[in-house]
C-alpha cells in the first residue's frame, strides 16, 4: 500500500529543523524509540473459518462517549474501490467490510487473516487458480439490504474500472493480465462467478496462492449497482461496516461516523462497535495534532494522532509518564531504502562495499531520531509474515565499517551517481550518504532529480542513477509483496520499474516465481525470511536504509487501542471511549 | 443663545488691552504677540497690516479663542461686548465664536470642508448656536446665499466647495461668517487669493453687508491698497508688536514710521511706472523666537540710528505723534525727521494712489 | 459612473485573462509530472498513467486545454471522452487531479472560511486602528500617543506564525477560555462561527491592525492641523463635533481605500493565517495544491486571489467617489 506521501515530506521536513538534542540510538534501541521484533512469526490462516463471531470483547471496553481522529487533510479517496493509503484504509476498517480480513493482536503477535463477509478465508481448487467464497448469513448494508454475492463481484469489477483507478492493481493485473475487459457500469468482470446469492467464484488465469490476501483489500468492498454513483461515491458512500456516515461529507475538513444498526456483530469476527461516534478532523496539521492531544482537553481526550509527535515534543513525550502511557509506537510498514543499480555497479564487492561504508546512525539522526526511524538491515518489513532479523553487513557502532568496506575495494576509487529528489530534506539526507561512501574511497556524485519527476526518470531501466533512495511498503502480508515487487526480474520492462536495482538473477527470479506459487502461506512466509537474508548476502542490490517509526499519542479517554500493523495507524476498530 | 451678548452703551465694542501671546516650542518661546492694545466700535473697521509673521493673525485668533490653551500663555484682555474672553472657560469662548463674532479665511477652498456640501455647512453654522428645524435653517442659509450674492442660491446649496469659482467660494464663507448675524467679524486676508477684479467685489460685498448688519470688522491684510478701500481705522504690526496705530487717513497720508513707509512704497501704483515705484522693504521678517534688540525693525530701517542710538538698544514706546489725536507710533526717529522724510520721500510713490482712493 | 464601470470591469476581464494565460504557461512551464504524482510514492504502470493522462486532458494540445478550461468555466463542459467521460456544469474548474472532487465545490467549501477570517479580522484592525490612531492623535504626545507608536512598532514586527500559536497556547490550551479555532457556519450557528475564529481575528487584527494605528494617527494629525477644522472650531462647533464629523470624516477616506485593497489583497493570501490556525480555506488549499502540481485547484485559486484583488480595486475606486465628492469616475 502507499504511505501517505503528504504526511511524509511533512514530517520530514519538520524532522530536519530538530535533530540536535535526539539521545545517540544504540543498536538494543534501548530508551524511547520503538523497537522491531527480531522475527515477525507467521501468519494465521483461518482456512476452516473457527474465528468465533461476535469478536470477542476487548477486555475493559464499554459501549458509548465520541472518539475523534485528527489528520493533516482528507484522505484522498473513501470510495472503497480507490482506497490504497494507509489513512483511508484505516477510516475503511470502520465503514466497510471485504471478502476476507484480518484480526491485529494489541499483543504483537502474529496477524490472522479470516473470512470477514465470507466464512472464512476461501476454499481453493484447480491449485490454486479458482478460488471460492461462501457468504456469512445476515449480512447487511446500511440501508438493511442483504449483501450479495453480486454486490461483491461488482465492487472488484468496479475496482477495473475509472473508479479504481487510485486502488490496488491486483485484481486488474490477476484477472484481466492481457487488458481485454473495459469496465462500465454495472459490468462484471470476467472470472468472477456467482452460482447464488451467497456464493462467489474468482477463478484467476493463472496460479494465485495469495488469493485470500487480495480478498482483504478494499476492492472486495461490496457495492450494489444501483448505488453506483461514480465519482460522488467518494462521499456519498454506503456502509456494511459498524459504523456509517452521519450528515453531509465535505471531501476536506470532517466527516462524522455513527453506530450503523444494520451492522450485526454477529456476522462479523474482526470488528466492535463501542463509542457511539467517531468525529474525523481533517484540519490539524503536525503541530496542532500534538498540541491538542497533550493537552488533553474536552473531545480531544477521545483523539488520536495520525501524524508523529511534533519531533520537538518527542522527548517531552518520552519523558512524561502520563503521556509516555498514552503513546502508540513501534515500527511501521514501511522500509526506506537506497537501491544499488546493480546493471551500472556490477562488482558485487563494490556494492557490499556500499552496504559497509553506509552510515545507517548518521542517516537515522538526520531523519529525526530512533522515535522516528528505526535502523533497518534486512529488506522486508519487520511487521511483515516471516521477517528475520539479521545483519549482512554489520558493523560495531551502526555507524559502518569503513575498513571492510576499504578491503573489499582493494584500492579502488569507483565514482559512483547518487540520486534524491530535489528537496530540502533529501538534500541533507544526500549529503549524509555521500559523506559516508567518501570516508571508504567512493567519488559520488550528487544528482538531485526534479521531485515529481523523481520515480519515473529512476523507473526507467536507462536511468543513469548508481545508488538512488526508493521506498517500499507492502500491499499484503506476503512476501512475495516486496520481495518480487523489487527483485525479480522477471518483472523488468522499459519504464515503470519498481525494481529499481534492475536486479535480474535467473536463480533467484526462479525462487521468487516458487514463493509466488507457494500454496502454503504460512511457508511461503518462512521462505520470504530466508530469501531476503539470502538476497543481501548474495547479491547486495540494496542498503537496507531504516523502517518508519511510528510515534503517536491518543487522548486520556481513548482505551483499547494500540499500533495497527497493518495501517501503521491506531487501530480504530478496538478503540473504546473510557468515559 | 439667541440673543448676542449685549454690548455696554458706550465705549468700543472691541476692547484688546495689552495682549500678550506666547508659544511654546521646540525651537524656544515664540513671542507671537508682544503687547497690543486697540480698539474697534460696532460699524467700524479696523485695518491690521503686516508681512506674515507680524502678530496679526495670532491677535485675531487670540480674540475667536483658537489658540490651544496647551500651548499658548496669554496675558492682557480681549473685551469682547464687555467680556473678557480671556477669561472664559472654553466651552463659553465657544458658544461665542460663530455667533457674536465670526471669521473668515484667506483660502476659501481650504477653509471649506470638501466633502461637505456649502448648504450643509452653513446650516451646521447655524443650527450650532439656533435651536431650530433643519427646513428653517435651510431657509435661512439659502436666503444667505442669495444676499452674499450668489446666483440661484437654491442650486448652489446642494454643491460642494470644489464646484464654486474662488470669488463664490469666498462669498459662501461670508455668507456662513454672517448667518448668525455676529457683531465682530474678523477677515483674515479674504482676498488675497482671489484675482483682482474679485477683490474688489469682495469687499464691497463686506462694505455693504457692514452697513447693513453694523457689525465691528477687523480686516487683516499685508496689502495697504485693501486697508485704503475699507478701513476706519489701521494697526500696523511688525515682530508681534504695534508699531503704528491711528486713523486710516492718519496712518495712510501721514505715515510716521518707517515701516510703514515701506510698506506704502511695495504698493503697485497705477498711475506711474510700476517697474520704477516699486520698492520692496529690504531683508527678512524677523525671528519671533530671536527678536532683534532694540526697535525689532532696526536691522532693515534706512533710517535707524545705530552706534549708540537708541534703536538698536531700546525698544521704542508706542507714543502720540505731536499734533496728531489718536495717531500712535513706536519709532525713535525725532518727529520732525519723520514728517519731512515722509512728505520729501514717501509720499509720491505708494500714497498718491492710495490719497487718490481714500479721497 | 457607468462608463467607469464598464471600463473598469472590461480592464479586469483583460486582467484576469492575462493571468490565467500566465498561470497556465507557468505551471506547463514546470518539468514535472502531475500524472506521477498522483501515483504518489510508487510507480504506476503505464496503462493506467496513459488512462489518466488522458482522462485529465493533459494530452492534447496546450491551447486546446486553455480554451477548453475557460469554455468550462463559462458554459460547462465535459471531461475526458468515451466511457470515462465526466460532465462538468458551469462554472466549471475542473476537478481535482488528486481526488477528482470538483474544484468549484473545494473552492465552495474554503471560500466561506477565507472571508469570515479576513472580513472578521478586518473588522477588528480596523476598529483597533480607528479608534487607537485617532485617540493618540487627539491626544498627541500624551500616554497613549506613546502607546500606540510602541504598538504599531511592535505590531509591525510580529508575524501571524508567533502571536497566533502563543495566543492558542495561552487562551486554548492554558486558560481554557476560548475553544480551538475551527470553522462554523455562521448559517447553522454564530455563535459558535465567532468564538471559533476569535483567535485567527484578533491575530491578524492586531498585527494589521499596527498599520492602521500608525496611519490613522498621521492622518488625524494632518487632517486637524487642515484650515477647515479651523473652520469648523471658528463656527463654535464643540470638540466633538470638530474632532469626529470634521476631521474624522476626511481623516477616514485614504483609510477606507487601503482597507478596501487591503481586504482584497488578505483575501487571496489569507494562507498563513490559514496554517497557522489549521483552518481549511481557500489558501491552504492552494498551498497543497501547489506541491501536489494540482493544476485545476492551483488555476483557481490563483484567479481567485486575482479576482479579489481586481475587484477590491474597483470597489475601492467607486468607493473613494462616493466618499470624496471630488473624486469623479470618468
Amino acid at each position: 500500500m502507499r504511505y501517505r506521501v503528504r504526511v511524509l515530506l511533512v514530517s520530514a521536513l519538520a524532522m530536519s529543523l530538530a535533530i540536535a538534542g535526539c539521545a545517540k540510538n544504540t543498536a538494543g534501541n534501548k530508551g524511547g524509540g520503538a523497537s522491531g521484533p527480531s522475527t515477525q512469526s507467521a501468519i494465521i490462516i483461518d482456512k476452516e473459518g473457527k474465528s468465533p463471531t461476535p469478536a470477542p470483547d476487548v477486555p475493559g471496553a464499554k459501549p458509548g462517549g465520541t472518539l475523534s481522529w485528527l489528520e493533516d487533510g482528507a484522505p484522498e479517496h473513501l470510495d472503497p474501490q480507490q482506497m490504497y493509503v494507509t489513512d483511508s484504509q484505516s477510516i475503511g476498517s470502520l465503514l466497510y467490510r471485504t471478502l476476507t480480513g484480518y484480526i491485529e493482536d494489541p499483543g504483537g503477535g502474529p496477524l490472522k487473516l479470516v473470512g470477514d463477509l465470507a466464512t472464512n478465508t476461501g476454499e481453493s481448487s484447480d491449485s490454486g487458480k479458482t478460488w471460492t467464497y461462501h457468504l456469512r448469513d445476515g449480512i447487511k448494508f446500511e440501508d438493511g439490504t442483504p449483501i450479495t454475492s453480486k454486490d461483491i463481484a461488482y465492487g472488484i469489477s468496479r475496482s477495473m474500472g475509472k473508479n479504481g483507478e487510485n486502488g490496488p492493481p491486483y485484481y486488474k493485473q490477476d484477472l484481466d493480465p492481457d487488458s481485454k475487459f473495459t469496465w462500465a457500469k454495472g459490468s462484471i468482470a470476467p472470472g468472477l462467478e456467482t452460482p447464488d446469492d451467497k456464493t462467489l467464484v474468482i477463478k484467476f488465469p493463472d496460479v494465485h496462492p495469495e488469493a485470500p490476501y487480495l480478498a482483504a483489500l478494499n476492492s472486495t468492498t461490496p457495492i450494489p449497482v444501483a448505488t453506483d454513483n461514480g465519482q460522488a461515491h467518494e462521499a456519498d458512500f454506503v456502509a456494511s461496516g459498524p459504523y456509517k456516515r452521519q450528515g453531509t461529507y465535505d471531501q476536506q475538513t470532517k466527516l462524522t461516523l455513527v453506530k450503523n444498526t444494520n451492522w450485526d456483530p454477529k456476522t462479523d469476527p474482526i470488528r466492535h462497535q463501542y463509542a457511539d461516534q467517531w468525529n474525523f478532523d481533517f484540519t490539524p496539521d503536525r503541530d496542532a495534532q500534538t498540541q491538542r492531544v497533550m493537552a488533553d482537553q474536552g473531545a480531544d481526550q477521545g483523539a488520536v494522532m495520525t501524524a508523529n509527535v511534533a519531533q520537538g515534543s518527542i522527548p517531552q513525550v518520552q519523558n512524561d509518564a502520563a503521556l509516555a502511557k498514552r503513546t502508540i509506537k513501534g515500527v511501521g510498514t514501511f522500509v526506506d531504502y537506497l537501491a544499488i543499480n546493480t546493471t551500472r555497479v556490477t562488482d558485487l564487492k563494490v556494492r557490499q562495499a556500499i552496504n559497509y561504508a553506509f552510515d545507517r546512525q548518521a542517516y537515522i539522526q538526520a531523519v529525526g531520531g530512533s522515535a522516528v526511524a528505526l535502523p533497518a538491515t534486512a529488506l522486508l518489513s519487520p511487521t511483515m509474515a516471516g521477517y528475520k532479523k539479521y545483519d549482512a553487513y554489520p558493523s560495531a557502532d551502526g555507524h559502518g565499517d569503513v575498513a571492510k568496506a576499504k578491503e573489499l575495494l582493494g584500492g579502488q576509487t569507483p565514482k559512483l551517481t547518487l540520486c534524491e529528489p530535489n528537496t530540502s530534506t533529501y538534500q541533507k539526507y544526500a549529503v549524509v550518504v555521500k559523506n559516508a561512501l567518501e570516508r571508504a574511497g567512493f567519488q559520488v556524485t550528487l544528482n538531485m532529480l526534479d521531485k515529481t519527476a523523481y520515480y519515473t526518470t529512476i523507473g526507467d531501466k536507462t536511468t543513469t542513477c548508481d545508488i538512488m533512495r526508493y521506498g517500499w511498503g507492502a500491499d499484503f502480508p506476503h512476501p512475495l509483496s516486496t520481495l518480487s515487487v523489487l527483485w525479480n526480474g522477471r518483472y523488468i520492462k522499459a519504464k515503470g520499474n519498481n525494481n529499481v536495482s534492475y536486479l535480474n538473477v535467473p536463480e533467484l527470479n526462479k525462487k521468487l516465481d516458487a514463493l509466488e506459487k507457494e500454496p502454503d502461506l504460512n511457508k511461503a512466509a518462512q521462505m520470504g525470511g530466508e530469501l531476503d537474508q539470502e538476497i543481501m548476502t548474495k547479491y547486495a542490490p540494496d542498503v537496507p536504509n531504516y523502517d518508519i517509526g511510528v510515534f503517536l499519542l491518543h487522548g486520556s479517554k481513548v482505551g483499547g487501542t494500540f499500533l495497527s500493523p497493518l495501517y501503521a495507524n491506531a487501530n480504530l476498530i478496538d478503540a473504546y471511549y473510557t468515559g | 443663545m439667541t440673543t448676542s451678548p449685549s454690548s455696554p452703551a458706550s465705549g468700543p465694542y472691541l476692547d484688546v488691552k495689552d495682549l500678550r501671546v506666547r508659544f511654546s516650542t521646540e525651537d524656544g518661546v515664540v513671542r507671537a504677540v508682544d503687547g497690543v492694545s486697540f480698539q474697534l466700535e460696532r460699524g467700524k473697521t479696523l485695518g491690521i497690516v503686516g508681512e506674515s509673521g507680524s502678530g496679526k493673525s495670532v491677535t485675531s485668533m487670540s480674540i475667536m479663542g483658537l489658540h490651544n490653551p496647551k500651548r499658548t500663555a496669554m496675558s492682557g484682555e480681549i473685551r469682547v461686548g464687555g467680556t473678557d474672553v480671556l477669561k472664559l472657560s472654553e466651552d463659553k469662548i465657544r458658544r461665542l465664536r460663530g455667533q457674536a463674532m465670526a471669521m473668515i479665511f484667506q483660502d476659501p477652498l481650504s477653509s471649506l470642508h470638501p466633502y461637505y456640501t456649502i448648504g450643509r455647512q452653513i446650516v451646521e453654522a447655524y443650527r450650532v448656536h439656533h435651536d431650530v428645524s433643519k427646513a428653517k435653517a435651510q431657509k435661512r442659509a439659502i436666503e444667505m446665499l442669495d444676499r452674499v450674492g450668489i446666483p440661484q442660491p437654491q442650486k448652489r446649496f446642494e454643491q460642494y466647495p470644489h464646484e464654486f469659482s474662488g470669488g463664490m467660494r469666498q462669498r459662501a464663507m461670508i455668507a456662513m461668517s454672517l448667518i448668525n448675524d455676529p457683531d465682530l467679524l474678523i477677515a483674515d486676508e479674504p482676498t488675497t487669493a482671489l484675482d483682482v477684479t474679485v477683490q474688489a467685489q469682495i469687499l464691497d460685498l463686506l462694505e455693504s453687508l457692514q452697513k447693513e448688519f453694523n457689525s465691528a470688522i477687523i480686516l487683516i491684510t499685508h496689502d495697504l491698497g485693501v486697508v485704503a478701500q475699507v478701513a476706519d481705522d489701521v494697526l500696523v504690526m511688525y515682530g508681534g508688536r504695534a508699531v503704528e496705530y491711528g486713523n486710516a487717513e492718519q496712518v495712510l497720508r501721514a505715515a510716521q514710521m518707517p515701516y510703514t513707509w515701506g510698506l506704502l512704497s511695495s504698493i503697485p501704483s497705477v498711475h506711474g511706472d510700476s517697474d520704477a515705484d516699486l520698492v520692496p522693504i529690504k531683508g527678512n521678517p524677523p525671528s519671533l523666537i530671536n527678536l532683534p534688540p532694540g526697535c525689532s525693525f532696526h536691522p532693515r530701517c534706512r533710517y535707524a540710528m545705530l552706534n549708540g542710538g537708541p534703536c538698536d538698544q531700546e525698544v521704542p514706546e508706542l507714543l502720540p505723534v505731536q499734533g496728531e489725536v489718536g495717531h500712535l507710533v513706536a519709532c525713535h526717529l525725532p518727529d520732525q525727521f519723520r514728517k519731512d522724510t515722509y512728505v520729501n520721500e514717501i509720499a509720491q510713490t505708494g500714497v498718491a494712489v492710495v490719497s487718490e482712493e481714500l479721497a | 459612473m457607468l462608463r467607469f464601470f464598464i471600463r473598469r470591469a472590461l480592464l479586469a476581464v483583460l486582467t484576469l485573462f492575462a493571468i490565467s494565460v500566465s498561470t497556465f504557461l507557468l505551471f506547463f512551464a514546470v518539468p514535472a509530472n502531475p500524472v506521477a504524482t498522483m501515483c504518489g510514492n510508487r510507480i504506476c504502470p503505464e496503462s493506467t498513467q496513459k488512462q489518466i493522462t488522458h482522462d485529465l486532458g493533459l494530452d492534447q494540445p496546450l491551447i486546446t486545454q486553455y480554451t477548453e478550461y475557460m469554455k468550462g468555466v463559462f458554459v460547462g463542459r465535459t471531461i475526458g471522452s468515451g466511457p470515462t467521460a465526466k460532465e462538468c456544469p458551469a462554472p466549471c474548474l475542473g476537478y481535482s487531479f488528486r481526488t477528482g472532487q470538483p474544484v468549484w465545490d473545494i473552492i465552495k467549501n474554503g471560500l466561506p472560511v477565507s472571508m469570515s477570517i479576513v472580513i472578521g479580522a478586518a473588522v477588528v484592525w480596523l476598529t483597533i486602528g480607528l479608534v487607537l490612531g485617532t485617540a493618540a492623535a487627539l491626544r498627541r504626545g500624551g500616554a497613549l500617543d506613546k502607546f500606540s507608536v510602541g504598538f504599531s512598532l511592535g505590531g509591525a514586527s510580529m508575524q501571524i506564525f508567533v502571536l497566533g500559536p502563543i495566543l492558542v497556547a495561552v487562551f486554548v490550551y492554558g486558560l481554557g477560555w476560548l475553544p480551538r479555532p475551527t470553522y462554523t457556519s455562521p448559517l447553522v450557528n454564530p455563535l459558535a462561527w465567532a468564538t471559533g475564529l476569535i483567535l485567527p481575528w484578533v491575530t491578524l487584527g492586531a498585527i494589521n491592525s499596527a498599520l492602521y494605528t500608525r496611519l490613522s494617527r498621521a492622518q488625524m494629525l494632518e487632517t486637524l492641523s487642515e484650515d477647515y477644522v479651523r473652520t469648523a472650531r471658528a463656527k463654535g462647533l464643540t470638540r466633538r463635533e470638530v474632532n469626529y464629523r470634521h476631521a474624522l470624516r476626511a481623516a477616514i477616506t485614504p483609510i477606507v481605500t487601503i482597507a478596501g485593497l487591503d481586504i482584497g489583497i488578505n483575501l487571496g493570501g489569507v494562507v498563513i493565517t490559514e496554517t497557522t490556525f489549521n483552518l481549511q480555506g481557500v489558501g491552504r488549499y492552494a498551498v497543497q495544491a501547489i506541491n501536489d502540481l494540482n493544476l485545476p485547484i492551483v488555476m483557481a485559486t490563483v484567479l481567485l486571489a486575482a479576482t479579489f484583488i481586481v475587484v477590491a480595486n474597483v470597489v475601492v475606486d467607486m468607493l473613494y467617489a462616493t466618499i470624496d465628492p471630488r473624486v469623479k469616475l470618468s
